[in-house]
């Protein structure tokens, strides 16, 4: 006996039952007592903030077995978000775990004269990750959370996966938390977010699905543009796609060349770079662009999904019209779209006065590179 | 000399292999953990320049550290002058634990828990870190080993399998505008840097492999060095002008990884891995302080009692949460531990040059 107490073996047992014990008087909440957050919506009335939080009711055996999930939405009213994450989990008796939660949907209201420094409540709670991706709704929150997608789907879910293809496409432009804090703390800088508005479906031609109720579906094509004060303005879909062509890294989308004889190009990469000269007062932007014809054509009796040279000084000249006009609707709107004078401060920092001044962007020169690879 | 000291003293003979892994690891863990945000606040997108340079400065006093521990046992030393050496170290390494400790306990709190309370963490790893240390130095270098190939290889996937947004214009403009704390990020975050210091204690001997013996620290140090960097590089563009916001580096920048999309919100290998390396370093630290007091009082068994209860109130009691450890470690006590992690060496190097002619 006295041997066994003073072996090691004791000390482990004491380590081991300290362990135990331990655990079970820390705080850990059980998951009857625990809404997993899948989504999360804000609207602002002029007064006051409602808050959704789509959460997951499991079922018994789980999307595993074939069982799948429920959800609901829970809302609450406040004057902030911890309030009223508050008020949720006292109201249910619950506590609201953010850590799955993949979106936040902001209302155009909320957009337009709510506090966009809320969104920084949740950048800074550490248990929302950071690659959750913000939108804007066309008119409420609401109307998102509450659409009525594919049978079995969740709103926001459905959403997430709309907005996060596995490849970077055109027309959409996806932000995360965290890009979109990043871009908000730098008063130079312009923020983006896809802003979604909901379709009605048409019935289903199927017969065996003709009692089904019609659904909703998220169109996501067009952008919100704001900065620290809410939104400035939206881009249509074409405004949306040159936008996305000047500012973003795709790999994905279809570019259609307008004329007599139409034709479309498949992006398979699309690099955008800008250059800034002050002394000329000018701004390049260069496109590297990875492209594919998306039809065949006859070229010298074979098939060829080459562009030729017409079709390469056409493609050239439309995305120069693109990059001319995404520019010139930021002037018409007052706003920087494209981040020009960050561009310039960043490289010319001891000239910031200058570069900052309101008609600084009417003098600047926007010149257009684009430089083409085919694939065959 | 309590006869089991005498075998103590010698229990801290580590190979230069083993040396060069513990450098590795101390050098990366609490530099990418709350200290990009608190550097980011104070020097703003110029601060991979300045973890740059206080990192190359770090790397070259462990070859000066290397040089001394080749030549001296200060464990072993009865040199009654190095009771002045014992002294600061352990005041040193006190500090130093304090505001550490209080970042892995805050780490375990708010990653392993929903509100994890923080008395019973410190009681846990009141528990298991003393429990390493008494193993002696030996026995925590065979710890590193050992962790140091699962860090490896957690490290090299989340290193393979990157998946995040960042803009390198935020870099720019380098040293652009006035920067009037550029110095201060120099100075202000002593507490966090040194991690040679500790070594000190050890003795080592060399690897029968020459090119172990010869590659591996420099080996080590220059991968700690541009691991760090680069770090630093990569959470400035991601996180840019929001960066002071950002608590937790290592685990927020996980994220941005295929796996952590793929399979939640929580990155479990970067917990896992910034766990095993923080409670390793932790753990040297405690070595350190319980070295130094048991080579004043003599007792290392009274030497682990007290520091435990100590290190274990400090926490507890007067440093309570992170806030406190920062404003602590930047306090007066930043120009202390400045002095400290220049002037041991030093006086150590000469000491080893002068004292002690053969190497050990």
């Amino acid at each position: 006996m006295k041997k066994f107490l003073t072996s090691k073996w004791v000390l482990i047992l004491v380590i081991l039952i300290g362990l135990v014990v331990f655990n079970a008087l820390v705080f850990n909440v059980s998951v009857v007592n625990r809404n997993i957050v899948v989504g999360v919506g804000l609207d602002y009335d002029g007064n006051e903030y409602t808050l959704y939080t789509q959460v997951v009711l499991p079922k018994n055996g789980g999307v595993a077995s074939g069982g799948g999930n429920n959800y609901i939405t829970l809302k609450a009213n406040a004057p902030n978000i911890d309030i009223a994450i508050d008020k949720i989990e006292k109201e249910q008796g619950v506590i609201l775990s953010f850590a799955q939660a993949a979106i936040l949907i902001l209302g155009k209201n909320m957009m337009e004269n709510g506090d966009l420094k809320f969104i920084d409540t949740f950048f800074m709670y550490n248990k929302v990750h950071d690659n959750l991706l913000l939108v804007m709704a066309e008119d409420k929150a609401e109307d998102i959370m509450n659409a009525s997608v594919a049978a079995g789907e969740v709103s926001s879910l459905q959403l997430v996966r709309q907005l996060r293809p596995t490849k970077p496409p055109l027309g959409v432009s996806a932000i995360s938390m965290q890009e979109y804090v990043r871009n908000s703390k730098n008063t130079n800088k312009i923020n983006y977010m896809p802003m979604i508005s909901i379709k009605e479906t048409e019935p289903s031609t199927d017969q065996a699905k003709e009692d089904e109720e019609k659904a909703d579906k998220f169109l996501i094509s067009q952008t919100a543009i704001a900065d620290d004060y809410g939104l400035k303005c939206v881009l249509d879909e074409v405004m949306t796609q040159n936008y996305n062509i000047a500012t973003k890294n795709m790999q994905d989308g279809v570019l259609k060349v307008d004329g007599e004889d139409f034709f479309s190009i498949h992006i398979i990469e699309s690099k955008p770079s800008l250059s800034y000269d002050l002394d000329k007062m000018e701004c390049e932007i260069k496109i590297k662009l990875k492209t594919i014809r998306t039809e065949a054509r006859y070229d010298k009796g074979k098939v060829s999904f080459m562009l030729s040279d017409e079709e390469i000084k056409r493609l050239k000249w439309a995305i120069d019209l693109r990059m001319k006009a995404i520019f010139d609707f930021g002037l018409q709107n007052n706003i920087d779209i494209l981040n020009i004078k960050d561009g310039f401060s960043k490289k010319f920092p001891k000239k910031t006065s200058q570069i900052l001044a309101e008609d600084f962007l009417n003098k600047i020169n926007l010149n257009v590179d684009v430089v083409i690879t085919q694939v065959d | 000399m309590e006869k089991s000291l005498k075998n103590y003293v010698n229990d801290n003979v580590i190979y230069t292999s083993q040396f060069a892994i513990i450098a590795f690891i101390v050098m990366i863990v609490f530099k990418i953990a709350m200290l990009p945000s608190y550097m980011y606040e104070t020097v703003g997108r110029d601060s991979w320049i300045v973890i740059g340079i206080l990192m190359a400065i770090e790397a070259a006093m462990f070859f000066v550290v290397l040089y001394i521990v080749k030549r001296i046992n200060l464990l072993a030393d009865n040199n009654k002058w190095l009771y002045i050496f014992h002294a600061f170290m352990y005041v040193y390494s006190l500090i130093r634990l304090t505001v550490l400790y209080s970042g892995l306990i805050t780490y375990t709190s708010s990653s392993l828990f929903d509100q994890g309370r923080i008395d019973f963490i410190i009681i846990a790893f009141a528990i298991v870190i003393p429990y390493i240390a008494s193993k002696g130095g030996n026995g925590l270098a065979r710890l590193f080993e050992i962790m140091f190939y699962f860090l490896v290889v957690i490290l090299l996937v989340m290193v393979l399998t990157p998946s995040f947004k960042g803009d390198l214009s935020e870099l720019t403009p380098i040293f652009g505008g006035k920067n009037d704390k550029l110095i201060n990020g120099f100075t202000d975050f002593s507490v966090w840097f040194g991690d040679y210091i500790p070594l000190l204690y050890f003795t080592v001997k060399k690897n029968k492999n020459k090119i172990l013996n010869k590659a591996s620290l420099p080996v080590a140090v220059v991968s700690a060095v541009i691991g760090v960097v680069i770090f630093y590089v990569a959470f400035i563009a991601v996180y840019g002008e929001a960066g002071g916001l950002v608590y937790f580096a290592f685990n927020r920048m996980s994220v941005f990884n295929t796996l952590s999309e793929l399979l939640g919100a929580t990155n479990f290998l970067s917990i896992l891995a910034w766990m095993i390396m923080s409670v390793l370093q932790i753990s040297l630290l405690f070595l350190t302080t319980c070295n130094a007091l048991m080579c004043i009082i003599k007792n290392r068994i009274i030497a682990i009692i007290i520091n435990t209860i100590l290190i274990s109130s400090l926490e507890l009691f007067l440093i309570k949460n992170l806030e406190n450890a920062h404003n602590f470690a930047i306090g007066y006590v930043k120009y202390f531990v400045i002095v400290c992690e220049f002037a041991i060496p030093l006086a150590m190097l000469i000491y080893a040059k002068f004292a002690n002619k053969e190497k050990v």
